[in-house]
């Protein structure tokens, strides 16, 4: 178990997900990455219930939130997180391809810390995610109350 | 055959009423004539009497005179002194006599002498004028005169009168000449026996001074004749006492005018009209008047007492009755001739009001669009004209007399329709309905009618007018384009429907479309890192084709995005200055630099345009990375951006580039989505930029159009709007 907070990724396609994680690792970041399907699971995985039940460990350092996910998409899970005080303050990147100015503005207004668009070439996509989970993984310090 | 307009058959006034105002004018002047000669007669009439009555006033004046010296006379003869002298002799008796005679001469100036004579024509007394008794020694003997002689002829109580007489003393005229009257009686004493003579001599200027009673005027108009034609009182002052002198004096009246003498002396009364004027005349015979004519022995001893109505007096009363008719017959002429020039105008008047009643009847009649018929107070058919007999089917005759729910069908007439529209028309003077009427045939016809009341001056109901339009084919084409609308609106619904699944589409394939070739780039990278160094170099080339593909790919959907978004996104329009605008899109262009030659950038002035700035951005980036793309082979790379005015004056924007150009056959591909007239490896694109220029353009209501030939540069020209005021913003700001 790391000391450092995990990452929780929340994103439905595999390959995303696989390209992500490779992506952090390439940034040399040794936080623990979890992967949430959905965002019911992202959820469950936030407040510790269904599989992650028996979760122990801190709150995630940051949140990488694709929007376009099945059952609960991205901004219902960065809604429920900013209205719960207890998830609040974890920071929040949304990450995914729409360059659609409405989710931006959204998700700004949800309470998005951070709005990356994936970009198609996998060398961008490994610099722009590298940097991200660096800044919010390494750089800001975890709220207090956050467990861990 | 309809009689034109312009040519109405002009209708013949009737005959009579000309002939009838001819026979009432003739009768007119045939009773004005009556009456005028009747009134000329009874101003003649009253003209001679009011002469003769004059003539016979002036006679009994003299009369009248004449009597007050005789019974002077009388009273004088058969006074007290005088009887008593006959019969005593003595002096003083006589004395008594002439002291009464005195008496009466100082009352009567005119009595010039009162003597008393003896049977032997000697004075015993006398008594001159003012009273005085003559002295017995002066007293005369008058035997040898004429009324002497007279008197011995006189009974008692007779008296006689001379004519009138120059006083004649010792044979000669006394002068100056004084016309005498005498009266003269004989005494007779108690016994009868004569005893001489009486006798008073009166004036005869005085006598007739009783005239002087007469005003200025009928004394004029007094004239006094002696029986022997002489004048005592004429015209002219000559004529006045001018017989005084014996054979002197004027022309006596039978000398003057002989036709007139000889009437008066044969008539005792008469008129005659003279040269002169209206004569009239009365014979007085003095003798006879005072009661002796018998004795007197003189017959045919008269005076003429005469009036003379000046022939301009005459004339006078008579013009002036002339003048009076000449003044009624102007009158009536003329109110005549107003009656009749009021009555021809009204003739005129009605004659116009016929001919125009006419014309508007005729315009009734003819006019085929409308309806138009009369309908009296209970709805019934009065007057049809061609354009009800067109619409509704029904000819005159079939339609008039009937009442006007013929032409409504059953649900109307059920519903009360005609009975509504003739209260509403009633109480509001006009009424209007529209929908569905039946024509004569029994097939419907879509009317529009106004029924409008018709009342006159007094307000009573007279009847209605209606006028029916066939709006059939009017309400055919409302139905269609109401139908058009419907069909409309519904294909903007299903556009909207279809735009909002494009928006969704284009927000799937954002997020969906790109996601794989996010992993065909990702995954082909890791498989170069996992296993790059096992493959050959055909292999690693094929890796990078797939790498390059999918970035490609990304590309298009990134270009296809915008472009949908252009189409969708709402304009803004505000004022610009285009010319910053441009500069700006050069310097975010980046367009040096990248080892390409340094491009020769020249710029005119464009002013301002009233456009949306982000798609006007848009708009420059696209054309200006078009141009320097185009020219990235140029040796000498040459753009040139301006604006000029066309043939029409409107505002044209170009960009001309010295680059490849391109071949003008294919100008129409040019603006068209993912076209392109290069192939990829010579210039990089997805041939969306200009298909979105083009878009934008249109979008502001230019046009947008190319110029240019193979290894001959491109120039791109574009307007804003076909109408250049809608350039300039709505208000300055």
């Amino acid at each position: 178990m790391s000391s450092f907070h995990p990452i929780l990724l929340a994103e439905d396609n595999p390959n995303d997900v696989e390209l992500i994680t490779r992506a952090l690792k390439q940034a040399r970041l040794v936080n623990d990455v979890a992967v949430a399907t959905d965002g019911a699971e992202a959820l469950d995985y936030l407040y510790r219930r269904g599989a992650y039940a028996g979760r122990i460990g801190p709150q995630p350092a940051v949140v990488l939130l694709d929007l376009k996910m099945p059952r609960v998409d991205g901004r219902e899970v960065l809604n429920r997180m900013r209205a719960d005080p207890g998830l609040a303050l974890i920071p929040v990147v949304v990450l995914t391809s729409s360059r659609e100015e409405q989710d931006v503005l959204e998700s700004y207004n949800l309470g998005a810390n951070a709005y990356v668009v994936k970009p198609v070439d996998f060398e961008e996509f490994t610099a722009a995610v590298g940097k991200l989970g660096c800044f919010w993984a390494l750089l800001n310090e975890a709220p207090p109350g956050t467990g861990g | 055959m309809k009689p034109s307009l312009t040519h109405l058959p002009a209708r013949p006034g009737p005959r009579w009423p000309a002939a009838l105002a001819l026979a009432a004018a003739l009768v007119a002047a045939a009773l004005y004539t009556g009456l005028y000669e009747h009134e000329e007669g009874q101003v003649e009439r009253s003209l001679r009497e009011r002469e003769n009555s004059r003539v016979g006033f002036f006679g009994r004046l003299f009369e009248r005179d004449l009597r007050t010296v005789a019974d002077d006379l009388r009273l004088q003869a058969d006074g007290d002194g005088l009887r008593s002298y006959l019969a005593s002799g003595r002096p003083e008796d006589l004395a008594r006599a002439q002291h009464r005679a005195v008496f009466l001469s100082r009352q009567h100036s005119e009595y010039t002498e009162i003597r008393y004579l003896d049977e032997g024509g000697q004075e015993l007394m006398r008594v001159n004028q003012g009273g005085a008794a003559v002295p017995a020694a002066q007293l005369l003997n008058k035997s040898n005169r004429d009324y002497v002689q007279e008197a011995r002829r006189l009974g008692p109580g007779e008296i006689g009168i001379s004519t009138f007489d120059l006083n004649v003393e010792a044979g000669r005229p006394r002068t100056p000449a004084k016309p005498t009257l005498r009266f003269y009686t004989r005494i007779y004493d108690a016994a009868g026996r004569p005893r001489g003579f009486y006798i008073i001599n009166c004036l005869g200027e005085s006598l007739l001074g009783g005239f002087g009673q007469l005003n200025s005027l009928q004394l004029r108009r007094l004239r006094v004749l002696k029986a022997d034609g002489t004048w005592l009182k004429g015209d002219a002052g000559s004529e006045s006492w001018g017989v005084a002198a014996p054979g002197g004096g004027g022309p006596t009246l039978a000398e003057s005018d002989p036709g007139l003498w000889p009437r008066i002396r044969d008539q005792p009364d008469g008129q005659a009209a003279r040269r002169g004027g209206l004569f009239t005349w009365t014979r007085l015979a003095p003798a006879r008047l005072v009661g002796g004519p018998a004795a007197t022995g003189r017959e045919d001893a008269f005076f003429v007492i005469a009036s003379q109505l000046p022939a301009a007096e005459w004339d006078a009363a008579f013009s002036s009755l002339r003048s009076s008719f000449l003044v009624a017959s102007l009158t009536l002429l003329l109110l005549a001739g107003a009656v009749g020039w009021s009555w021809w105008l009204r003739r005129r008047q009605l004659a116009a009001l016929r001919e125009s009643e006419e014309r508007a009847r005729l315009v009734v009649d003819s006019v085929r669009d409308y309806a138009i018929f009369m309908l009296d107070p209970a709805g019934v058919v009065v007057s049809w004209n061609a354009g009800a007999e067109r619409i509704k089917g029904f000819t005159a005759a079939e339609a008039i007399g009937r009442h006007f729910s013929l032409f409504y069908p059953e649900p109307a007439i059920r519903a009360r329709l005609p009975e509504q529209l003739i209260e509403g028309a009633k109480a509001s003077g006009r009424s209007q309905a529209e929908g569905w009427r039946v024509r004569r045939d029994g097939t419907r016809f879509w009317a529009d009618a106004v029924l409008t009341a018709i009342r006159d001056g007094r307000g009573r109901l007279l009847g209605f007018a209606k006028v029916t339009r066939d709006r059939t084919e009017q309400k055919a084409a409302e139905s269609r384009i109401q139908q058009l609308n419907r069909d409309l609106q519904r294909r903007a619904e299903e556009l909207e429907i279809a735009n909002r699944e494009m928006e969704a589409f284009s927000y799937s394939a954002s997020h969906d479309l790109r996601a794989p070739l996010r992993h065909i780039a990702g995954f082909a990278k890791l498989l170069e890192e996992e296993a790059g160094a096992g493959l050959t170099a055909e292999g690693r080339r094929f890796l990078g084709v797939i790498a390059d593909s999918a970035g490609r790919m990304a590309r298009l959907i990134d270009d296809l995005l915008a472009f949908s978004k252009v189409g969708r996104t709402q304009m803004k329009r505000e004022d610009i200055d285009h010319d910053a605008l441009v500069a700006a899109a050069i310097k975010d262009g980046h367009y040096g630099g990248n080892g390409r030659r340094p491009i020769e950038w020249e710029l005119g002035t464009l002013g301002r345009i009233w456009a949306d700035p982000g798609l006007m951005r848009l708009v420059w980036a696209n054309l200006l990375d078009n141009a320097v793309k185009y020219t990235g082979q140029s040796p000498f790379p040459r753009i040139e951006i301006g604006a000029q005015r066309d043939a029409a004056g409107e505002e044209v924007y170009f960009i001309r580039d010295n680059g490849v150009g391109f071949d003008m056959q294919y100008a129409s591909k040019l603006f068209g989505v993912f076209q392109r007239l290069h192939r990829a490896d010579q210039f990089e694109g997805t041939g969306i930029g200009l298909a979105n220029v083009h878009r934008i353009v249109v979008r502001h209501g230019g046009r947008i159009w190319a110029e240019s030939k193979v290894g001959g540069g491109a120039a791109f020209f574009f307007t804003l709007s076909g109408r250049p005021e809608a350039v300039q913003p709505p208000s300055s700001p």
